[in-house]
């Protein structure tokens, strides 16, 4: 995503419940570069979304913030093309 | 006695089976008759009917915390010591308390498999790894590095070792871990081995490989439901945890494959263990204790883990449970079961809504789950109370008696025997569609450069924010 939209977009990425030493090793193997990797030490904002509960595929969990910071998509699954459409629609208005 | 009744756990076939007269799933177009799953077992089903009691099959006891310790697989040795294994490195320790005996330091293990008394553990991206036991404590003995991507199970028998690597297929290893051969797959998952019989899932399919000749070869393939992840064999059983898919279960009859049944659950299946006629499912949110000595696969109940339910260590009736930062000692209590509820840990609700809710409920146990809301004062149900039937759903439609606002629990009554006094957490929606996000003010890096710094969300208003969670494993 952070290719395809550059600077219009901001891309976080949120390792959820794992150490610092392990996501930095991960994101290194993975060539993740110029993208922030935040640490969700204890998982606190991995739980706090209303589609947290049972019978999910944990991971991923992705999510879009808007201009305003209202949450405007939330899903368990890497839909690349409904998260294009999402954030073309944002970048529309 | 209550007589459990096959009939209750009949669930809808899995994609690819379709239901026969006998009222069991088979794979679509597969010939009747001698043929069938259940041909060659010559057995009357009735006999297979267990006879269970309404109680709490599986209870957690007092485990023991280890700090800084991920523990994701392991086993209970012959001599009734626990090998676990994770991040940290190998631990031994009393399976009925969760307390070390010894630790050693190792690349973190993903996925562990023991052959008499030598132990194969699987990084998820590097080595694999042998470790001797012969002298009482695991002593490192050799280590390669074969693939470039990922490992997702490892299973060693008679001196082979078979680990599943995705999309390099099964890797067929020797004692030594060199490799003799590679059995190629779209995405080999879950791996078990005994004797020459192999087991592999292959994406959404289980294969079954006779190892014998000098390649291995093919001598069947079912579809599952989803893509496997971990395959318990014990020579007969077969299960496949195949995360949020749940569980399939066949048995393998010479050189054909016979489905069981699907097993479902909350959470998501990651690892699967036999220890007899029982199956143990660590499906983090839940551990599952089933019973696969009838013709269909029946879950027996649920326990909730402490942390995170990553594998189950099962040997003659002694469980642990691998729970993330603990372990956790079992005690299956035999020939009873109860209905299984697993209430969601939130339900969400608008600021000032007044609109009702649908709250589904799920009895994923063996006998009929009653459910009663008797508080009535900040929602009113409809309805008030309802039996579940086995694998039944329902749905309580909750409708706030006042605009919403903060949080409250709504108690539920019901014949669960560990959750009499359950309870409906219902919150002020935070993160949902439509409203702002929660505060996030973390610490994080900007790779490649390792320097930690905080990041703020609300420092990115004026752009959209692509915020992706996840894990290395």
């Amino acid at each position: 995503m952070a290719e395809v939209y550059g600077e219009e977009v901001q891309v976080l990425l949120v390792n959820v419940e794992e150490s610092e030493e392990m996501a930095y090793t991960f994101a290194i193997e993975a060539d993740i570069s110029g993208i922030p990797v935040l640490l969700d030490e204890h998982g606190g904002l991995y739980r706090s979304y209303s589609s947290a509960g049972q019978g999910y595929a944990p991971f991923p969990l992705q999510v879009i913030v808007d201009q305003g910071g209202v949450i405007t998509y939330i899903a368990r699954q890497h839909d690349v093309a409904a998260v294009r459409a999402e954030l073309d629609r944002l970048l529309s208005e | 006695m209550v007589l459990l009744s096959l009939a209750c756990t009949a669930a809808p076939c899995p994609a690819a089976f379709e239901r026969r007269e006998d009222g069991n799933c088979y794979p679509q177009g597969s010939p009747s008759g001698e043929d069938s799953p259940r041909g060659e077992t010559g057995l009357d089903s009735e006999a297979w009917v267990p006879e269970l009691e309404l109680g709490d099959p599986l209870e957690a006891l007092t485990g023991t915390a280890h700090d800084g310790w991920e523990f994701l697989d392991g086993a209970i040795l012959e001599d009734g010591r626990l090998l676990a294994m994770g991040q940290g490195g190998w631990m031994l320790a009393d399976p009925a308390t969760g307390e070390s005996l010894a630790t050693g330091g190792l690349e973190r293990v993903y996925r562990m498999d023991l052959d008499g008394d030598r132990v194969y553990a699987a990084s998820r991206t590097g080595a694999i790894t042998k470790l001797d036991l012969s002298s009482g404590t695991p002593q490192k003995s050799a280590s390669k590095t074969l693939t470039e991507g990922y490992h997702e199970d490892i299973s060693a028998d008679g001196g082979l070792v078979l680990v599943g690597a995705q999309e390099e297929g099964a890797l067929l290893l020797d004692d030594q871990l060199n490799l003799l051969a590679k059995v190629p797959a779209t995405f080999a998952g879950g791996v078990a081995l005994i004797g020459e019989v192999a087991l592999v899932t292959d994406d959404d399919e289980l294969v079954l490989l006779d190892l014998g000749s000098a390649s291995p070869s093919e001598l069947d393939r079912l579809p599952l439901r989803g893509r496997g992840r971990d395959i318990a064999f014990d020579g007969h059983h077969v299960a496949v945890a195949m995360g949020s898919e749940g569980v399939d279960v066949f048995e393998v009859q010479g050189d054909r494959l016979g489905y069981r049944g699907a097993l479902d659950m909350p959470g998501s299946a990651f690892n699967v263990t036999l220890d007899g006629d029982m199956l143990y499912v660590a499906a983090w949110e839940v551990i599952v204790a089933a019973w696969l000595g009838g013709e269909e696969p029946v879950v027996l109940g649920h326990e909730q883990p402490i942390q995170s339910a990553w594998a189950v260590a099962a040997r003659d009736g002694t469980l642990t449970v691998l729970d993330w930062g603990w372990l956790t000692p079992l005690k299956l209590n035999e020939g009873v079961a109860g209905p299984e509820l697993h209430p969601p840990n939130q339900i969400w609700v608008s600021p000032g809504s007044t609109e009702t809710l649908a709250v589904e409920l799920t009895n994923y146990g063996a006998f009929d789950l009653e459910l009663e809301l008797p508080d009535q004062d900040v929602v009113s149900a409809s309805p008030s109370s309802m039996t579940l039937a086995p694998g039944a759903s329902g749905v309580f439609s909750l409708t706030p008696v006042a605009p919403w606002k903060g949080s409250s629990d709504v108690r539920l009554l019901t014949n669960d025997p560990d959750e009499q006094s359950s309870r409906l957490s219902l919150r002020e929606t935070e993160g949902s569609i439509g409203a702002a996000h929660p505060e996030m003010v973390l610490e994080g890096f900007v790779p490649p450069s390792a320097s930690t710094e905080r990041f703020d969300l609300a420092d990115y208003r004026g752009r959209p924010v692509f915020i992706a969670y996840f894990t290395t494993w």
